[in-house]
């Protein structure tokens, strides 16, 4: 499953290189927007068409119904019962393509969310780096070797109850990182980065099933059956500005790819 | 340094042995773990498709909760309006009206099936309430008589004598019944004029129709597909037009019909022939729309459709303004929705049907008239304008044109009978459920809606029923011999589900009534031919004929002359372009002089049967402001007989009277005295020798209003009293005897 998530991942590295250096919202826009235009065709072969326009067509009749009689309470509560049932017909149609574009969908908006919900740490800044080991080797025996560019701002905290060892790291230089995390001679990684473009970082890395790789695609997970549990440390949450505003990522994706959606409707002939 | 949160994205502390998700993604998942109870959040964050789904539902519960609130908290304030500025009806028993139109139904064969037992609804209407027949007016045709229905008015009142009334100063055919002018001001860009304004469309009938009054006293009317309602005028309630409503090109209805099949081709009445040809099984052609009326050149728009025809499985693969659809031979297509594009990316909106006539070994097709798509009205049809739409999107798309059943497809035989039944019996289908639909939204007030189909398959059929029919010749007698016996059995079964609805509402007042009734039309009496034989019109070069309107009439001789279906008008000086009758006496005289030559004129070449039985000198008939707007003379023709096709479009042939060898073989244009209509009603008439101009008065007074004084009509639920009675007019004089 791996290297499918990887082969997907360099896609998305690949796409929204292209747009490293402009605002961040350029490539999140221009993935939307394909996203917009595939998921949009996917849905006219996925829906009932027919029955979608239809349950539409009645909606609308309903509500000029409640317009037509407006003076006629009786005829009024009808029409707002019916245009509810319609529009829960509607809803039900929905939801055959929903489920069909669920898991790419999901795939996507995770791809964007290793992206642009954290972004890495910047020269200075400290984060908190954890590790949970098995209960079969000590916390006690788990070493750390950072490479030049990363420095260990304090002395390690071990939780023997919890497996766990923590250290407190600095980012000094720009750069993408791996650390080495040893204990009864197996050696991990775990990558840090540091710097200010857009690019895939993870915050933790597990012994991931063969689905939760979706899940986390930008770090491979840990082998089954590792001494270490979990490797995970924070990174800062990304605020990105547009017209001196605050937009989440996904508030933006939404909205681009719907509206992207709305535009071309009429040229793919999809009923929604 | 940047401070790094403490907690995870989420909000909560870092579980042991876990990794932090990414946040988006926890909202994912807790997206989807709601997706249990409501799919409406997630969709949101599906892509555009769901996001539509979930936009356009919270706009629906947004939209219905407003209107709704706005309704609850007006209501109060509506209430306090009508009981201090409306007129108020005093209380009756009736609260609802509900009158169902059979246009042409005739009293003679109802009685007739209703002895055979075939009409059991009917009977049983006609035995707890009443059956009458209902006089119609002269001249005895949908658009006067249902006019008079409306309006509670002569002809002479509301302005209505035929479909078609003439420009006295060029003696060239407009509407009668209403006025289409084009934008009187256009802005010049390119190739392009650009209206300025909408164009004028003028409802001609005159007086006011019975709604009207009714909403004045704050009673709600479903109007639904009444002749001469087009335009739509405002009332309080619902009216979707009907008869004269035109099809997208401006005409009453123009088919298109296509072939490979040369001998085929040529000039059709009605409708247009193209020569098509097949190519490698594949037909390209175009559906004609209207002309476009911004551009410079005024070219027809056109929308192109192609078939792909599978000879091996007997079917044709269509693909037309980006639908595809296949057919079989001898199947409609749905209505296919079609936008003509003038320009400037401005659509206008048509529906058209297909319909293969034969696949080998020609290819014959016929589309209907293309019509104004009411979703999308091109102009409006209805009442509120949305009302049509409103229909649209609840039933589907239906038949807007007037005269939607293609009669002329018929009679030039582009389609055959089978093909017009079915056509009919569809429109009628579209009428049933907006009827029905009407009906269960009518609990008080009025519900009127007329089923014309009656009336156009009765005037295609007739010929069945008469086995000399000229029209029979060469033609089938067998197959539809019973067209028109199932039609009233299928009016009496429909019946019966309106009885079955509305008998449970001892307030409600069933009636099914007809404009006029019907008889047949074998042979055609040409007004034209007789007038120049008689010395009343004259050709420039001395013959006998003339082609369509007048081309070749000299009219500096003319006196008289004839076209449409009921009349003879005189060539007035000063009021006709070139008039030579002085008007007053020598008028007055003149039409004395004709209605003595005509009147009783008898057929020689048919028994010597009687071909007109009465002519009738309208302005002694009528008295009504508009009497000058009709003919001069009302000929009444006999039954059997007619104004002639050519005639009716202003031609004389040499030929006086002749057969009529088409399809359209059953008529009313006679003698009104021939062709009542029906009355069928669930209240018991109080007076007899009911009209079709006193239904207005009758329903007002359902209702407890008095009908104005304008209103010629009576109420027949009523004995006549001293202070209502009013002069009989001559029309009722003679009806009377």
């Amino acid at each position: 499953m791996w290297p499918i998530v990887k082969a997907v991942t360099a896609f998305f590295d690949g796409l929204i290189g292209l747009f490293g250096g402009m605002h961040p919202f350029v490539g999140l826009s221009v993935v939307s927007i394909l996203t917009g235009a595939v998921m949009l065709v996917v849905w006219k072969f996925t829906s009932n068409q027919k029955a979608i326009a239809a349950a539409k067509s009645k909606i609308s009749a309903y509500i000029y119904e409640i317009r037509i009689f407006q003076e006629d309470m009786g005829l009024q509560m009808a029409a707002q019962r019916k245009a509810f049932l319609a529009n829960m017909k509607y809803l039900s149609l929905a939801v055959p393509p929903l489920i069909v574009v669920l898991l790419p969908v999901v795939a996507i908006l995770v791809q964007l969310d290793v992206r642009y919900e954290r972004r890495p740490l910047l020269p200075g800044e400290s984060t908190l780096l954890k590790v949970m080991v098995s209960e079969s080797v000590d916390p006690g025996d788990v070493t750390l070797e950072v490479p030049a560019g990363i420095a260990i701002s304090a002395l390690p905290v071990r939780i023997p109850r919890e497996h766990e060892v923590d250290w407190r790291l600095r980012a000094e230089n720009e750069g993408e990182y791996d650390l080495q995390i040893t204990v009864a001679g197996e050696t991990v990684t775990k990558r840090i980065v540091v710097g200010d473009k857009i690019t895939k970082i993870a915050e933790g890395r597990d012994q991931a099933g063969i689905l939760a790789v979706w899940l986390a695609p930008a770090e491979k997970p840990i082998p089954k059956g590792s001494a270490f549990q979990a490797i995970s440390f924070q990174y800062p949450d990304r605020d990105t500005k547009a017209w001196g505003y605050s937009l989440h990522w996904l508030l933006v994706f939404f909205v681009v790819s719907v509206l992207f959606g709305f535009a071309i409707k009429g040229v793919v002939g999809v009923e929604v | 340094m940047a401070r790094l949160k403490g907690t995870g994205g989420w909000g909560g502390q870092i579980a042991p042995g876990s990794v932090p998700a990414p946040r988006g993604l926890f909202f994912l998942v807790a997206l989807v773990a709601l997706f249990a109870a409501t799919p409406a959040p997630v969709d949101a964050y599906i892509g555009p498709g769901a996001g539509f789904a979930f936009l356009s539902s919270f706009a629906v519960f947004f939209v219905t909760f407003v209107l709704a609130m706005a309704s609850i908290l007006l209501w109060p304030i509506r209430f306090l309006w009508k009981l201090i500025f409306k007129k108020r009806a005093p209380k009756t028993d009736t609260e609802r009206v509900v009158i169902v139109g059979l246009d042409g139904l005739d009293p003679n064969y109802c009685r007739k099936y209703m002895d055979e037992g075939k009409m059991p609804n009917f009977e049983e209407l006609a035995e707890s309430g009443d059956f009458q027949q209902l006089e119609t007016v002269m001249p005895a045709m949908s658009p006067v008589a249902w006019s008079s229905f409306a309006t509670g008015v002569d002809p002479s009142r509301h302005n209505q004598f035929d479909f078609l009334n003439r420009d006295p100063k060029t003696y060239l055919p407009d509407l009668a019944s209403v006025f289409i002018g084009n934008v009187s001001r256009t802005l010049n860009l390119g190739k392009y004029k650009i209206p300025l304004g909408k164009p004028v469309i003028r409802m001609l009938r005159k007086s006011v129709p019975f709604w009207r009054i009714l909403g004045d006293y704050g009673i709600f009317s479903h109007v639904l597909r009444v002749p001469i309602t087009f335009p739509p005028e405002k009332h309080k309630g619902v009216l979707l037009s009907a008869m004269c409503v035109p099809d997208l090109k401006g005409s009453q209805g123009t088919f298109t019909y296509y072939t490979d099949d040369e001998s085929e081709l040529g000039e059709a009445t009605g409708g247009v022939r193209y020569r098509i040809k097949k190519v490698n099984d594949i037909v390209e052609a175009y559906v004609p729309g209207p002309e476009n009326s911004m551009s410079k050149d005024n070219e027809e728009l056109r929308e192109p459709f192609k078939i792909k025809i599978d000879e091996a499985k007997g079917v044709a693969h269509f693909e037309f303004n980006g639908e595809k659809f296949t057919l079989k031979p001898k199947e409609y297509s749905p209505w296919i929705r079609t936008a003509f594009k003038p320009g400037l990316g401005i659509k206008v909106w048509g529906l058209v049907r297909f319909y293969v006539m034969e696949m080998t070994p020609h290819f014959k097709l016929y589309v209907s008239p293309v019509q104004i798509d009411p979703e999308k009205p091109a102009m409006p049809i209805s009442h509120p304008a949305y009302y049509s739409t409103y229909l649209s999107k609840l039933q589907g798309s239906y038949a807007t044109l007037g005269f939607c059943e293609d009669t002329w497809g018929l009679n030039e035989r582009v389609i055959d009978e089978q093909a017009f039944l079915e056509q009919a019996w569809l429109t009628h289908e579209e009428r049933e459920k907006m009827f029905f639909n009407a009906l269960s939204q009518c609990r008080k007030g009025l519900l009127v809606c007329v089923f014309d189909g009656t009336d156009r398959i009765q005037h295609m059929f007739h010929r069945y029923k008469l086995d000399d029919h000229p029209a029979n010749q060469g033609q089938d007698t067998e197959v539809h011999k019973g067209a028109i016996d199932n039609l009233y059995e299928r009016m009496d079964e429909m019946l019966g589900r309106i009885m079955r609805i509305t008998e449970k509402d001892k307030k409600t007042v069933l009636m099914v009534m007809s404009d006029h009734g019907f008889t047949q039309f074998a042979r055609g009496f040409n007004l034209n031919s007789w007038l120049v034989e008689n010395g009343y019109m004259y050709m420039k070069d001395g013959g006998t004929d003339c082609s369509d309107w007048f081309r070749g009439v000299d009219w500096s001789k003319t006196k008289a002359y004839s076209f449409g279906l009921t009349g003879i008008y005189l060539n007035i000086k000063g009021r006709e372009g070139q008039g030579i009758v002085e008007p007053g006496e020598e008028a007055q005289a003149l039409r004395r002089e004709i209605k003595e030559k005509l009147s009783g004129l008898r057929d020689s070449e048919r028994n010597n049967d009687v071909a007109i039985t009465e002519v009738f000198i309208t302005n002694e008939l009528y008295d009504g402001p508009y009497v000058g707007n009709g003919p001069d003379l009302l000929p009444g023709f006999n039954h059997n007989y007619r104004q002639s096709w050519a005639a009716a479009v202003g031609k004389a042939d040499g030929r006086v009277i002749h057969d009529n060898p088409k399809a359209w073989s059953g008529d009313h244009c006679t003698d009104w005295r021939l062709v009542p209509g029906i009355l069928f009603s669930s209240k018991r008439l109080v007076r007899e020798n009911p009209c079709i101009i006193d239904m207005s008065a009758s329903v007002l007074d359902l209702f407890g209003i008095a009908a104005p004084r304008h209103m010629q009509g009576r109420s027949f639920f009523r004995p006549d009293q001293t202070e209502e009675r009013r002069e009989p007019t001559p029309q009722e004089k003679i009806a009377n005897g």
